[in-house]
């Protein structure tokens, strides 16, 4: 039904009559003349950035968002934490108790 | 330190009158400039104010941004948008960071350290652009001021123990029980807040983005080293209790420094991403100071320097984006290098520095680091690759984004670029790139403090 000959050319002068009105407005030449910058209001524009401005605002807590809070964020934070100790006192002790010779040790003079 | 805080006092009478305040503050950042060849070992300099080698670096890194805070902040003067008052708040800010970072008292310190947040407030809600900067200076000001309150009662603690708080005469506190990590804790978070460090960043995308470009500028510039340099002078007191817990700090500042140039990559504000590129370097800044190592200190201490001449720069600039388009969206603000041509030279100088490429001082800063952190355990180095990889993707983003291809073709005309708007980013490149020639300026190092002695 949209794909009807009418409708097609129907369609197409909206779209013609709307890039009329946006170059009209986009190439006015007494706004280009006053130097004050900025670009044609684009409500679509102002609404995407209001919506990622807001972000936060309109966060739920559900299951899967903590899920993934948790797998993302915590889980890694933690796990690798936990890893970097435990290959620290892995190290230590294989120094402290002299399994490593002064010439291997790493990193002496820092 | 007269010759430093008279000038600033003076020029408070001149608050009026723009031109004689920057050029003052340029002659005074030239006087600060002059005491780099002195030998630094706390150099006394009157009303118990001190400067050591961190401090001075400090000191200068505040005045000369500052300086080319006023250059950039001209439209609050050719809008008469109460610039008295505001070069007046600058100068008040910089007298207060002046004695932040020569205190040579713990207490006068945290004084000094807390009274920075109000100028700061005073700039985001007097002079910033959106609604959203009230809730921005709520979050920066409750964030730091919580975790800051427990700092007040360790610092008490510290002079019940040990009877004075002078930096100088300070003891490492020997780690009996499990109850001095909540004493360490409690005095750590406060700067850590600051820095920031991952979990406790939140603060710093708002109050950055709602800041006007002379609180971005500042912010990201010094206020974020505040952190770091009060990390430097606390950790002296709690070297035991450091030891115990850096991994702590290595995971959160790998991983979520890794977590937050994720974030960058998402971003469509311009100086959203840059204030997230911030957290990811003072992540490794971080990782680099609790390490108790010379190297992880002079790295952190450079990167310090280079990252708040770069990210102060890059704020710069998305101003000057902002003041011809209107708009900080990455959507709108693409293909500037067919708009504005030269400017895409300090876009390209100051990006290539963010991403730490040489011949920058974040590289060598961030060489620095990284030796430091790979030096404590070698499965950092996860961490590390997908820092610095993510680090250069987020630049090349922001880089290709706003200056290739096209322009957007419903701008208006506006003047391409001012020559005053070189000055500042030439002024903040400058020591950038230049400053790495004689880095040992900036370097910290005890053997280079005897070469100097033996001459």
């Amino acid at each position: 039904m949209a794909d009807t000959p009418g409708a097609i050319v129907e369609r197409a002068a909206i779209k013609a009559a709307l890039k009329r009105e946006f170059r009209k407005q986009a190439t006015n030449p007494h706004r280009h003349a006053s130097g004050e910058g900025g670009a044609l209001f684009d409500p679509a524009l102002q609404r995407f950035m209001s919506m990622k401005a807001t972000q936060y605002d309109y966060f739920k807590p559900t299951p899967k968002a903590s899920f993934m809070g948790l797998m993302f964020i915590a889980v890694p934070i933690i796990g690798y934490g936990l890893l970097l100790k435990r290959d620290k006192e892995q190290q230590e002790m294989r120094i402290r108790t002299g399994q490593v010779s002064y010439a291997d040790r790493e990193f002496k003079f820092l | 330190m007269l010759k430093l805080i008279l000038p600033l006092v003076m020029l408070m009478k001149y608050m009026k009158v723009c031109s004689v305040v920057q050029i003052g503050l340029l002659i005074v950042s030239f006087m600060v400039g002059l005491m780099s060849y002195h030998d630094f070992y706390f150099y006394g300099i009157g009303f118990s104010l001190g400067i050591d080698s961190v401090s001075y670096i400090m000191i200068l890194l505040s005045v000369w941004i500052m300086s080319l805070v006023l250059m950039a902040s001209q439209k609050v003067k050719y809008s008469k948008n109460f610039y008295g008052s505001f070069i007046g708040v600058n100068l008040l800010l910089l007298i207060c960071l002046l004695i932040t970072f020569s205190s040579m008292e713990y207490m006068l310190f945290y004084i000094s350290f807390e009274m920075s947040l109000i100028p700061t407030l005073i700039l985001i809600l007097g002079w910033g652009y959106q609604p959203e900067r009230i809730q921005a200076g709520i979050y920066m000001l409750f964030y730091t001021l919580l975790f800051s309150l427990p700092l007040l009662g360790s610092l008490l603690l510290a002079l019940n123990k040990s009877g004075s708080l002078v930096i100088l005469l300070s003891q490492p506190f020997i780690y009996d029980s499990y109850l001095m990590m909540i004493w360490y804790f409690a005095t750590v978070m406060a700067f850590v807040v600051k820095l920031p460090m991952y979990m406790l960043h939140l603060w710093l995308p708002k109050a950055h983005v709602e800041a006007p470009v002379a609180g971005s500028m500042i912010l990201a510039g010094v206020l974020l080293k505040l952190g770091g340099y009060g990390l430097i002078r606390v950790l002296i007191l709690f070297q035991f209790m450091g030891k115990e817990s850096y991994w702590v700090w290595l995971s959160l500042g790998l991983v979520g420094g890794s977590l937050v140039s994720l974030m960058c990559l998402r971003q469509v504000d311009m100086k959203a991403l840059i204030a997230y590129s911030s957290v990811a370097h003072m992540s490794l800044v971080l990782c680099g100071i609790m390490g108790f190592s010379w190297w992880g200190l002079s790295g952190a201490v450079v990167v310090m320097v280079g990252h708040g001449l770069c990210s102060s720069g890059l704020f710069c600039l998305a101003n000057i984006v902002y003041e011809r388009l209107g708009s900080r969206s990455l959507l709108m603000s693409k293909g500037l290098l067919s708009f504005m041509p030269s400017m895409g030279l300090w876009w390209f100088l100051l990006s290539v520095s963010n991403m730490a490429s040489p011949p920058s001082l974040n590289l060598l800063g961030e060489i620095n680091l990284i030796i430091s952190v790979v030096s404590w355990s070698k499965l950092t180095m996860f961490g590390l690759v997908s820092l610095s990889f993510l680090s250069a993707s987020y630049t090349l983003y922001m880089y290709s984004l706003t200056q290739h291809g096209l322009f957007f073709n419903s701008l208006y005309s506006c003047c391409s670029g001012k020559v005053q708007e070189y000055m500042i980013l030439f002024l903040h490149w400058m020591p950038l790139n230049v400053l790495l020639l004689n880095s040992n300026l900036l370097l910290i190092s005890s053997l280079i403090k005897m070469k100097c002695v033996k001459r």
